[in-house]
């Protein structure tokens, strides 16, 4: 170390930072108000050249108190305390920021920290299973595929209006799957009316706040940060082997001949021909189709920036191919983060973003089915080696996937500037103006060869969707202090206009395979389905908060909104969105001193607000006509809907109760809340009678209420020299009611789910399976109780009955059809509805087989490190829901001899008197066994799943300062490593896009088991 | 300095306060607003071709569902086709597809929105507005006809509904007063209303369709006199509607002129070249779209995926040696009997899913025939048998005389067979065996349907369970 001149002059400082007694690796020490300045190396080391003597110097790190002091040794010992005190530190909250102690609703938030360990490769994975109350389900395991998100249940009936409101760096956003998570630097979840009211008729379902990171003042940071994966299907279902298949078959035929049904021979010509290659090979398919995954990430970061200026640039690049060939998923992401204070008075907000990603997807459905009901023994080639596309009017998997064209381009530019005004001491007012374009190409192309048996009719579309939405904030701000009374208010208000545009162009049987764009439909547009459609969408909001507290010890805040939407006629187009919410903080009372050396925070929040929803179609209360259908060469007009000129606002109103508590020092942290929610006016489409010329109309169908409780507790366990060690838990458990419907109207949603008062969403709604009806015989049961009687036979004839293990003789019911027949040997032996216990098995006898809505789920997760290893283990689970197999009922419904039912089921079907089997004949006849819904196909959706594990080692400095690095992280990972579940499908985790649509799992793309490598530098 | 920033803020503030009002209008750019509508010819003619639409979707299917399915006409096909297979075999369930009314009550609601709006549009020329108003009410019969002859009673709507209103909730209506109060009232009012020189579109209804719905419906009323009146009408205008005697003809008919007929737009100009065909059902694959091909191909060839095969019963039927028929309506290929009464060749099915065959409704022959059985009915026996006998001399058949008949119902029985092996996959088989009564006896060897209610279809249970006003066929249900 050079020895520094005496006096004046420039000099060199070096020294040690430690915190906790730790040394702090990677806090930034600067000399303020210059570009000055330098990041502490291995065991906290740093030195820095300076200007002069005496000189100040600022030493910062995340999770601790900063600290300016004055350079007057050589060598500076700097010890920095830890914030879990925090008397300054600061939350993100609807239109500003709070000190973090003063906060009195419910918000959760969630640090970049918690974020990067889970290698994420969307916001949703990175919150997955962390917040309490907040429950996010995965679409399904394609790559690009979105994922679904409840806060506190489910409280709203529309498909558009389930999803929280996503607010990035202020501005409201359609959808956050463009998103980097390598960008973001905090993530506040508001979950209660009171913090979420502010957004008013857009926050019913809670507000997501994502802040991006910015600059620092001192020298450039530059992060490079990479991973691979390779992924693989985490488990694989039971299929039906050739063997398999071919014992079906001749089950059939043989139950075909018996009874005189069918076409006996359908499959047996077949199988018998045992020397066509094109009939006799025994295929894997889910061996054959899915692949080892690969996935990669790199993200590129630079920020600085000096007093006036500050600045954050990055660029990401992802790239992920599926477990099915030909499908994957592209992100390009770009930001500038840019804060510029012009003078003592104004100062400049910049935000960029721009990307853009692709995805090549897949029919998943028709995947699925292809895979799963193929027949094994069908070669997937022809002679010559080529794949066969269509065969017998089974599509081939792997020429569907080889194949098929389904290309979706997103483009999305972010563009925000704010300017920041302080008018007086503590008065400021900030205007903002910001424009988000999405733009979506798809282009789905699929040539003859998979369309079908002929290769006749290729079919192409192409759709661009522009999406842009342009919005002005104006708010004042005004904040003092009176010695103990801290008062701050806010008034504003704000524009936004929506539009969006769409051209969709359709055609089939194109002179060419080849081409995948739509010149080559030219000549065979399909008209009806070509077009342009625009649509427009308004709104103008006030908004308002006022908030004062003493010594932080009694907190009160009230906010106020008011929003107009075009969404709704005239009369109805204005909504009120009030909260208030109060804390006081119990351990600064004094007669709490006696706890406080254990018990060191107490907060009780108390918070009621009523948020709202209006997310519906643009024109939904207007009675208007439609145009698209064609007959002989003239176009027609259409009722597009029925008028709803009633149509108003969805409020939610809800109370929360919540309790902080803190002990040992920030050690072990406490976070519990309680809440009810009631909506009324909920929005959906109701199902009109078809006799009314429509389908559905949208309208304010009902209300429903959600009640629960969320519990979050975190500790530091370990906290030695060495050897550190966290771990946090969370739990929340929902009740979910239907309280009323619109003239109290049960109604069946698609088939399945029971709308009901008293019910609750996603309950399923069908016939209850008993058993399989052993012999024709067995359809006997005792009068008025139903209880089923036992035939007993003697030398193969049917003797008489036994009751629990006695000779009955008494009168003896039959279950039959409303026509009058008796339900047979091999039929499903149906439960009747209470009520309806009439022996006649209709409509009337279903009921409620199950409800999807998971009861409890949460997460854990851990983190251990020791000297420079780190270990990261997070769990998350969902019990107590269900799911409809919808799947597995639609390969065993018997319908067509094309579907191969799985192993067990061939196993075990009725085809003859006295077959004690699980699953009924063979063939579906007018006794119905394959109806629907079947509580059969009801299962249990409970699961733990291993969703994180990630092992990392900080290289020591040492190895590092000759390659000019400062810190180097180099880490192993897995992600959905195990899942513990009794499900027999591929995932008990999947969503839907409609929230009553719930927990029926069509087969989506499975998810993957994915192993990873990575490392982060820092220079 | 200073004050910059108040003004700046202040201005911000006062722009954002006022007109937020009019900021928050936003009108449909790419519909038409409902006080737009109705307003002129364009409107007139873009809302009664919609009524077509409609019964395009809705006949897809139930063209043979509804109207040939259940009858002798058919044995299941392949395998594949388990649906068809189940309705063939009388094996209804509520949850079929074909058991739901949502496309016919499409027509009606578009029909009645016509029938309200179209006699104020202003229109250059009042015999077209007329003409369009015709065939609202003719459609709205015709959709009317089907539902009775599907489901019996069904519940009747005959203004639009343009509001949610507790009033869309109603009971059925008795069939007997739908047929007469609505169909035929329509019908009447379609024929008076119909313009008889410019209307020569037989893709649409024409004053001939009107005729051809009330003829049917005066069958179903038995007053068979009315019937018979009606059908002489059709004679009038030969040029235009007219039997043709040629055996040949007949076979290009079906196989080529139903097939890929241009959409025109022109209801005066005539493009078929027989003239036989009084409505059908146009199919064009610009407009259905990829889904929504013509089933004639897909769902009667290739012994993999065909619905349906013609019956051993019916081609029993035949004198197989003589009429010159047989081998045209049907051919044994790939070991089933196909119907290829719509088909010129073997190769047709690599076409299957872009068939543009159009689907007959009504034909100048059935009519024919309707007006035989009408004749037999008020006992003129010679002239049944003159109506049968153009129909019999075309397929190469000879004409028994009256005398060879003991009774009228074996005269009946001689023509309704006649009708099955003339219009074979036209979709009127089921139909003819409900409105005679005959389902019974002829159906219940075959499939076994025999008891009473079995003749008419379920009801969707989505129907009930969506309008808890409505009660389930007694066949189906057990209804307290």
């Amino acid at each position: 170390m050079p020895s520094p001149r005496r006096g004046g002059g420039k000099f060199t400082l070096s020294g040690t930072v430690k915190g906790d007694g730790q040394p702090l690796v990677g806090a930034t020490v600067v000399e303020p108000g210059t570009s000055n300045g330098t990041v502490t190396g291995a065991d906290g080391k740093f030195s820095l050249s300076l200007s002069k003597r005496g000189a100040s110097i600022q030493i910062s790190f995340i999770g601790y108190v900063t600290k300016t002091l004055t350079a007057n040794a050589d060598f500076l010992e700097v010890t920095l305390d830890s914030d879990a005190q925090k008397i300054d530190e600061v939350m993100v909250v609807a239109y500003g920021t709070m000190r973090k102690r003063d906060v009195t609703g419910a918000i959760t938030s969630i640090s970049s920290e918690s974020i990067e360990r889970r290698a994420p490769s969307n916001v949703f994975e990175a919150l997955q299973g962390q917040v309490a109350g907040v429950q996010i389900s995965a679409g399904s395991g394609q790559p690009g595929e979105s994922s679904q998100i409840n806060i506190r249940g489910i409280s709203t009936f529309s498909a558009e209006g389930v999803k929280p409101l996503y607010v990035v760096d202020g501005i409201p956003m359609e959808d956050i799957d463009g998103i980097n998570p390598g960008d973001i630097t905090s993530i506040e979840i508001l979950k209660d009316a009171a913090s979420a009211a502010m957004y008013g008729s857009r926050s019913a379902n809670g507000v997501i706040l994502i802040t991006t990171k910015g600059g620092q003042e001192g020298a450039p940071r530059i992060d490079v940060k990479y991973y691979h994966t390779w992924g693989k299907l985490s488990h694989k279902l039971a299929q039906a082997t050739r063997a398999d298949r071919r014992k079906y078959d001749l089950l059939r035929r043989k139950y075909f001949q018996d009874n005189s049904v069918g076409s006996p021979d359908e499959s047996f010509m077949i199988i018998q021909d045992s020397l066509n290659a094109a009939f006799n090979v025994d295929n894997d398919y889910q061996d054959l189709l899915f692949q080892w995954a690969q996935k990669d990430q790199v993200d590129l970061s630079v920020s600085g920036g000096t007093k006036k200026m500050k600045y954050y640039g990055s660029t990401g690049y992802y790239n992920e191919r599926g477990i099915v060939p030909n499908t994957n998923f592209q992100r390009l992401t770009a930001r500038i983060n840019a804060d510029y204070t012009a003078n003592n008075w104004l100062t400049l907000h910049s935000r960029v973003s721009l990307g853009y990603s692709q995805k090549n997807g897949i029919n998943e459905g028709q995947l699925m089915t292809a895979m799963l009901s193929r027949r094994p023994y069908f070669n997937l080639y022809y002679p010559d080696g080529t794949l066969a596309g269509v065969f017998q009017g089974q599509k081939s998997p792997l020429a569907q996937v080889k194949y098929t064209t389904d290309r979706t381009e997103y483009y999305q530019g972010n563009l925000y500037q704010g300017f920041e005004l302080k008018l007086a001491k503590g008065l400021t007012f900030q205007t903002s103006i910001n424009a988000n374009l999405y733009l979506n190409k798809r282009q789905r192309v699929y040539p003859s060869m998979i369309t079908d048996e002929w290769q006749k009719s290729n079919s192409g579309y192409a759709a661009d969707n522009l999406n842009w939405n342009w919005l002005n904030e104006n708010v004042l701000t005004y904040k003092n202090k009176w010695g103990n009374h801290n008062f701050s208010a806010l008034v504003g208000f704000s524009e936004q206009q929506w539009r969006t545009d769409q051209t969709v162009l359709s055609g089939i049987n194109s002179s060419t395979d080849f081409i995948p764009t739509m010149n080559a439909f030219a000549a065979n547009l399909t008209l009806s389905d070509t077009g342009t459609w625009q649509s427009n969408h308004s709104m103008a909001s006030l908004f308002a908060r006022v908030s004062y507290d003493f010594k932080s010890k009694y907190l009160i805040q009230a906010t106020f909104r008011r929003d107009g939407s075009s969404r709704f006629s005239k009369d109805n187009r204005w909504g009120n969105f009030p909260s208030v919410s109060a804390a006081w903080r119990l351990s600064d009372e004094g007669f709490m001193n006696f706890s406080r050396r254990v018990l060191d925070d107490t907060k009780i929040r108390v918070s009621w607000g009523i948020t709202g929803n209006e997310q519906i179609g643009n024109y939904d209360y207007l009675y208007s006509y439609a145009t698209g259908d064609i007959y002989d060469g003239v176009g027609g007009v259409y009722p597009a809907r029925l008028a709803v000129d009633n149509l108003r606002w969805e409020e939610t109103r809800q109370v929360d109760v919540g309790l902080d508590l803190s002990f040992f020092n920030s050690r072990l942290t406490v976070t519990a809340d309680y809440y009810d929610k009631y909506t009324d006016g909920l929005l959906a489409n109701r199902e009109l009678p078809k006799e009314s010329g429509f389908s559905t109309m949208r309208t304010n169908v009902g209300e429903v209420s959600n009640r629960g409780f969320e519990f979050t507790i975190a500790g530091d366990l370990i906290r030695t020299k060495d050897f550190r060690w966290n771990a946090s838990f969370n739990i929340s458990r929902n009740w979910n009611t239907i309280e009323k419907l619109a003239e109290g109207e049960a109604y069946l949603e698609n088939d399945l789910w029971w709308m009901a008062e008293d019910g609750s969403i996603g309950d399923f709604y069908g016939y209850k399976q008993n058993n399989i009806f052993q012999y024709d015989e067995s359809n006997a049961f005792t009068p008025g109780t139903w209880q089923q009687l036992t035939p007993v036979f003697e030398n193969g004839s049917f003797s008489h009955y036994t009751l629990d293990g006695q000779v009955y003789n008494g009168d003896i019911m039959r279950k039959k059809l409303p026509n009058g027949k008796l339900f047979r040997g091999g039929d499903v032996n149906w439960e009747e509805a209470e009520g309806s216990r009439d022996g006649i098995i209709d409509e009337s006898d279903r009921m409620i087989i199950g409800n999807a809505l998971p009861t409890y789920t949460g997460g854990l997760s851990t983190n251990f490190t020791y000297k420079n290893f780190g270990l990261f283990v997070s769990f998350y689970y969902s019990f107590g829901g269900q799911i409809y197999n919808y799947a597995e009922h639609q390969r065993n419904m018997f319908l067509y001899s094309s579907t191969t039912p799985s192993p067990h089921v061939i196993n075990n079907i009725w085809t003859q008197q006295g077959d004690q089997a699980l699953y009924p004949r063979p063939y579906n006849d007018e006794y119905n066994n394959a109806r629907y819904a079947n509580s059969f196909y009801v299962e249990d959706a409970d699961y733990i799943r291993l969703s994180n594990v990630r092992l990392s080692y900080d290289l020591p400095e040492r190895w590092l300062k000759s390659l000019r690095i400062k810190a180097l992280q180099v880490y192993i990972f897995g992600n959905n490593l195990m899942t513990w579940t009794s499900y027999s499908g591929y995932d008990p985790e999947f969503s839907s896009s409609n929230p009553l649509q719930i927990g029926r799992d069509t087969y989506r793309y499975p998810m993957k088991r994915e192993f990873g490598v990575g490392a982060n530098i820092k220079f | 300095m200073k004050k910059i920033q108040y003004i700046l803020a202040a201005v911000l503030l006062a722009s954002g306060f006022s007109s937020c009002e009019s900021f928050l209008d936003e009108q449909p750019v790419s519909e038409i607003p409902a006080d737009q509508m109705w307003t002129s010819a364009r409107d007139a003619k873009a809302g009664v071709s919609q009524m077509y639409t409609y019964f395009r979707s809705a006949m897809r299917e139930n063209y043979f569902y509804w109207g040939e399915f259940r009858s002798d006409d058919f044995d299941p096909g392949a395998s594949t086709a388990a649906t068809q297979q189940r309705v063939i075999d009388n094996q209804l369930t509520t949850d079929l597809n074909c058991t739901k009314w949502t496309g016919l009550y499409q027509v009606i609601n578009q029909a009645n929105l016509c029938i309200k709006y179209l006699p104020n549009v202003d229109m250059p020329s009042v015999s077209d507005r007329n003409d369009l108003l015709g065939q609202a009410y003719g459609m709205r019969a015709l959709a009317y006809l089907y539902a009775v002859r599907v489901w019996g009673d069904v519940p009747l709507f005959t203004e639009p509904n343009e509001e949610y209103s507790p009033s869309i909730y109603r009971e059925r209506t008795d069939m007997e007063y739908i047929l007469r109060e609505v169909i035929l009232e329509d019908a009447k009012k379609a024929e008076s209303l119909l313009d008889r020189t410019k209307n020569k579109e037989r893709k649409c209804i024409s004053p001939y369709g009107a005729w051809a719905i009330m003829a049917d419906t005066y069958m179903w009323l038995k007053e068979y006199s009315l019937a018979d009146q009606t059908i002489e009408k059709m004679k009038t205008n030969t040029a235009f509607m007219a039997f043709e005697p040629s055996i040949d003809t007949w076979k290009k008919m079906f196989a080529e002129e139903l097939n890929n007929k241009a959409s025109d737009n022109t209801p005066e100009n005539d493009e078929y070249s027989t003239k036989e065909f009084i409505f059908v059902v146009h199919f064009n694959m610009d407009e259905v779209g990829t889904n929504g091909y013509s089933y004639m191909y897909q769902w009667f060839t290739g012994s993999g995926n065909r619905a349906a095969v013609v019956s051993e019963v019916l081609r029993n039927k035949y004198d197989q040696e003589k009429d010159l028929r047989f081998p045209i309506v049907t051919k044994n290929y790939q070991s089933g009997w196909e119907l290829r009464k719509y088909i010129s060749g073997d190769i047709s099915s690599t076409l299957n899913k872009t068939c543009e065959v159009a689907y007959p409704i009504y034909r100048y022959s059935d009519m024919l025939l309707l007006q035989a059985e009408a004749q037999a009915r008020q006992s003129k026996w010679e002239e049944a048998l003159d109506l049968v006998k153009p129909i019999r001399t075309r397929a190469g058949l000879e004409t028994p005389s009256a005398n060879d008949f003991a009774d009228e119902e074996s005269l009946v029985d001689f023509i309704l067979d006649e009708r099955q092996r003339e219009l074979v996959g036209e979709g009127r088989r089921w139909f003819d065996l409900v409105r005679t009564g005959r389902w019974r006896t002829v159906m219940e060897p075959i499939n076994g349907c025999k008891d009473d209610g079995n003749e008419l279809f379920p009801i969707h249970f989505s129907h009930l369970d969506q309008n808890k006003k409505l009660v389930q066929n007694s066949y189906y249900a057990t209804n307290k």
